[in-house]
């Protein structure tokens, strides 16, 4: 008996024990998180796959914010275990918050050059490519294949056709819009990607009623030109960002040598640009040497001349105000203000070449071109970057792709990214 | 005697004639001597004047004017420079080593106009040499002017009335533009004048991708078969393929002295990078000409690291067939180790005896050691140690832990192989197993670690299999091992089930993890991305700690095609773009 009652009474003293345990627990445990916090300082183990977590978001109807300024530009997600698994499995950092700790960044932001602008929806991406290009030939398909997020590749056929006003924002890479085809004809003339380059453009041109590349070229140039004008975002990089200003400006002169349409270049087409069309530059002077590899002096490191290669240098991306200039801010958002440059068929832009109204967003110091513009035109906007492959900085025709699973953290990528994610914003009034 | 008089003032201004050139040719070499003193001190500057002295005091410029060339290049005055040149062009017009340099410090200078016209100058100056072509032509391809190079390359061919004497340069161009085939050709054409270009050609043709591989293939396969073309897709197989593809394009060659020679390099070279199998068919061919017995050891021997004990038995056969005594030790001991590793303990034991008193002391302890070790694959214990006392041997403590482990003493095992710098794979693998479990006895782990010795990897995945029931502690290793060996058979059928098994009824064990791993990968390489996604996403998500994790996400983005494919990293690049 008395070793039954010692039995029931320690359980009951253990009962009380555990209860009493139970309670702590409740009142100790921390309170569930309600956000998901997205550093992007550098702490943050994947960069780039962090704007695919958010692309993604977007695209399943979650709502998103983009911290301006806040740890290198973060973003802030709803704390739904579906992105917690997406984080996971892409190795982005993830920080749980809680509303009072919302609240305490909100209240830094709100007394800081920063801002939090809300992201509604994912933008509709179209990238201007060849057909069957694969994604590693162009440094924007490789972010948003790296990332994880979706877009569709369009060209000439598609864009004649008025497809464009499918999309919310178009990518152009190293395309040459003047239809000289990067001037490559001299050193890869008999080279099997040439031939098959050229013989593809002539008979697309053909196809659809142009009598050369170089005028097939321009009307995609006055397409995209409209797409812009009537409210369409613009990212282009390398050549596309010189050659698709010359190809706007001279919708009535003939800017390409004889090889590219067997008439040579008008002598004064420097004087016949018209610079109203174009977005970006002004009072250019044209390349008037068939086999001098280069377009005009816009590009400031004019890379394919020997004699004219300038050395590469660092750029520096400007601060912007947040609250009154969030679109700029946007664009710059980086853990890093100082990015080593990278070469490109156009790797920069030379400042007496800029028109007045051009924002510049990075440029190196005491050179007299800038590397990274944006600006508005009509309803829409355009940003332009100059170079090629920011992790690779001497890129050379047929070089091994990036594996940007070796650079999760490239500061250079995350420009491209910014100006992915950027439409996605929900539109405010600038307030200057 | 008259005109023996008149003939002696003859000698003596022939006599003087000799000593003053003497005298020059000796101030000549005491100059450039001084001046190559100077510059490898570091006084490149007081060199500069010395080289000068020396340049203008000799009949062969060449020395002196690359000295200068080398010290007023480091001085950074490239005008300097080109004044020398120029002073010694206006006496030797013709002179290579004067147009090269004048050449060379115009382009690096990036005078391009210059350059060219420094150019023009020397191919007026040597009409149907192709010197200047050559030469002009590699300095604009190793700055990367593609374009400017095949300009040049084709004012050659006019002028020299075809490519052949620029072959090389052309080939490299045509490498650099990815026209492989037209490379391919070049570089067979330069190999009848430049035959010392070949690790160039390999170079070159070796960025070469897919397809082009076989069309370059088939362009130096052709016949006539040249030795330093077939050197070239040797080269380029060994970089591609195998060593066994690099051999065949060897191969082939009819024997001359040259190509046995090439062979025999060949099969030093296999040796080298542990291409046991095709180092002994290399050195097989040769043995066929040249009957030595040093090279039946190397033969031997090389099969025997290659894991064919039969056909190194074989070929210490043919040496007792020559009567050829001159290398009888060391293939006595190849034998022995030969018999070992087929299991034939007993033959070897008897074959130690018969030659016992034969063998220096030295090889005969080795031969000792190699018996006894031979029985412990066996598993014969006693018979092992009986072997090592006959020669005076103590019990080794390698052979007496793995005779433990065979024998399923775990405890003895575990402390003598702790203590031995054995760090072979099987070493590893068993030290991993008896870390893992506590137990001191198991016969199911003597005998997997024993078939595993006798080469039956079948059986020791069976082993492994049915004895992780028994070992508990060590379960999901055994298992994991198992899947591994079958894995190792083509067997994967039988691997993923134990996979399967591990991460279902193992989840908590490090081998969950690994097996997510593997799965995923045998998926992806059949095909099967969707399947590989999955376990990898698996894994990446349940053991998030995994040391395995950074080589999931790797797979992970190979599955999903987000970054490129290995086969598309490669490079190839000229021309900036």
């Amino acid at each position: 008996m008395t070793t039954n009652k010692r039995t029931t009474a320690i359980p009951n003293a253990l009962r009380v024990l555990c209860r009493a345990l139970a309670v702590c627990v409740l009142v100790t445990r921390p309170v569930a998180a309600q956000h998901l916090l997205i550093p992007m300082d550098d702490r943050q183990t994947n960069h780039l796959k962090a704007y695919g977590l958010i692309f993604n978001a977007l695209r399943d109807g979650h709502k998103s914010e983009w911290f301006l300024n806040y740890r290198g530009g973060s973003f802030l997600l709803p704390d739904i275990q579906e992105m917690r698994r997406r984080a996971a499995l892409d190795g982005i950092l993830v920080e749980p918050i809680n509303n009072a700790t919302l609240q305490s960044i909100r209240s830094e932001i709100a007394a800081n050059n920063m801002d939090a602008v809300a992201l509604e929806r994912a933008p509709k991406i179209a990238v201007y490519t060849p057909p069957k290009a694969p994604p590693w030939d162009d440094a924007v398909t490789l972010a948003l294949q790296y990332a994880g997020i979706e877009y569709a590749t369009i060209w000439d056929d598609e864009v004649i056709a008025g497809d464009l006003t499918k999309y919310d924002w178009l990518h152009l890479h190293h395309e040459d819009f003047t239809g000289q085809l990067n001037k490559l004809y001299l050193g890869f003339r008999d080279a099997p990607w040439f031939v098959e380059q050229r013989e593809r453009g002539l008979a697309a041109a053909k196809r659809m009623g142009y009598p050369t590349l170089p005028a097939l070229k321009k009307a995609v140039a006055e397409k995209m030109r409209q797409y812009v004008e009537n409210g369409g975002f613009l990212f282009a990089m390398c050549g596309a960002t010189e050659t698709l200003g010359l190809a706007q400006a001279a919708v009535n002169v003939d800017i390409a040598g004889s090889f590219a349409d067997g008439t040579p270049m008008d002598d004064n087409a420097d004087q016949k640009l018209d610079w109203n069309r174009a977005f970006a530059f002004q009072n250019v002077h044209v390349e008037q040497n068939a086999f001098v590899n280069s377009m005009s002096d816009i590009d400031g490191h004019q890379v394919n001349v020997t004699g004219r290669r300038q050395p590469l240098g660092q750029f520096q991306l400007f601060g912007f105000s947040a609250k009154f200039d969030p679109v700029a801010s946007m664009l710059v958002q980086d853990h890093r203000q100082v990015i080593q440059d990278f070469y490109g068929v156009t790797t920069s832009f030379t400042k007496q070449t800029l028109k007045p109204g051009v924002s510049v967003l990075a440029s190196e110091e005491g050179a007299p071109w800038v590397k990274y513009i944006h600006g508005d035109y009509g309803k829409g906007s355009w940003t332009f970057l100059g170079g090629h492959d920011p992790e690779d900085p001497q890129h050379n025709i047929g070089a091994a792709p990036t594996d940007l699973s070796l650079h999760p953290n490239s500061t250079g990528y995350r420009l491209i990214l910014n100006n992915v994610l950027f439409p996605a914003a929900k539109k405010k009034p600038l307030k200057t | 005697m008259a005109s023996g008089r008149s003939v002696w003032p003859l000698f003596l201004l022939l006599g003087v004639v000799a000593v003053s050139t003497g005298n020059a040719q000796g101030n000549e070499g005491a100059s450039l001597s001084r001046a190559l003193d100077l510059e490898g001190s570091g006084k490149c500057k007081e060199a500069i004047p010395v080289f000068r002295q020396a340049l203008g005091t000799t009949d062969d410029p060449a020395g002196a004017l690359y000295g200068l060339e080398r010290c007023i290049s480091e001085a950074g005055n490239p005008d300097t420079l080109l004044l020398v040149i120029d002073s010694v062009l206006l006496k030797r017009p013709r002179d290579p080593v004067a147009r090269t340099i004048q050449l060379r410090t115009l382009t690096n200078a990036h005078r391009a106009d210059a350059a060219r016209l420094a150019f023009e100058h020397w191919v007026n100056a040597v009409p149907g040499d192709p010197a200047p072509f050559r030469e002009y032509a590699r300095m604009l391809l190793d700055a990367g002017l593609t374009r400017t190079a095949d300009t040049v390359l084709t004012f050659a061919m006019q002028r020299l009335g075809g490519g052949r004497q620029v072959a090389a340069e052309l080939a490299e161009l045509k490498g650099a533009l990815g026209m492989w085939e037209a490379s391919a050709s070049n570089w067979r054409q330069a190999m009848s004048y430049a035959p010392y270009l070949e690790s160039s050609a390999i170079f070159v043709l070796g960025a070469a991708t897919g397809a082009a591989r076989d069309t370059i293939r088939e362009i130096l396969s052709a016949d006539p078969k040249d030795l330093s073309v077939r050197r070239i897709l040797a080269g380029l197989e060994m970089r591609w393929s195998s060593a066994r593809e690099a051999w065949n394009a060897l191969r082939v060659l009819a024997p001359t002295d040259s190509v046995v020679a090439a062979w025999l390099q060949f099969a030093a070279d296999a040796e080298e990078r542990e291409s046991w199998l095709v180092a002994r068919d290399a050195y097989a061919t040769v043995v066929a000409r040249q009957r030595k017995a040093s090279l039946v050891v190397r033969t031997a021997t090389a099969a025997l690291q290659g894991g064919d004990p039969a056909s190194a038995l074989a070929w210490t056969d043919s040496l007792t067939a020559w009567r050829d005594t001159s290398e009888a030790g060391t293939m006595a001991l190849v034998r022995l180790r030969a018999l070992g590793q087929l299991g034939r303990a007993a033959a070897a034991d008897s074959l130690l005896t018969a030659r016992w008193n034969s063998l220096d002391p030295v090889t005969r302890g080795d031969a000792v050691r190699a018996v006894a070790w031979a029985w412990v694959r066996m598993g014969e214990g006693a018979k092992a140690r009986e072997t090592l006392a006959r020669g005076g041997e103590e019990s080794d403590e390698r052979s007496a832990a793995w005779m433990a482990l065979y024998e399923g003493d775990l405890k003895t095992a575990r402390s003598g192989l702790r203590r031995l710098d054995d760090v072979t794979s099987d070493a590893v693998l068993a030290l991993s197993v008896l870390a893992r479990t506590r137990g001191e006895k198991s016969e199911g782990i003597g005998r997997a670690f024993l078939a595993l010795a006798r080469s039956d990897t079948a059986a020791a995945a069976k082993i492994f299999e049915s004895t992780a029931k028994d070992v508990f502690d060590a379960s999901p290793l055994l298992l994991a091992i198992s899947a591994r060996l079958y894995r190792s058979t083509s067997d994967s059928a039988k691997s993923e089930i134990i996979w399967d098994d591990l991460i279902k009824n193992h989840p908590q064990s490090p081998e969950a993890a690994e097996a997510d791993l593997e799965w995923a990968k045998v998926l992806r390489h059949r095909g099967n991305a969707a399947n590989a996604i999955a376990r990898l996403e698996h894994l990446i998500l349940t053991y998030p700690q995994s040391a395995l994790v950074p080589q999931a996400r790797r797979e992970l983005e190979l599955a999903k095609g987000t970054v490129p494919p290995s086969s598309e990293l490669r490079g190839h690049g000229q021309t900036l773009i």
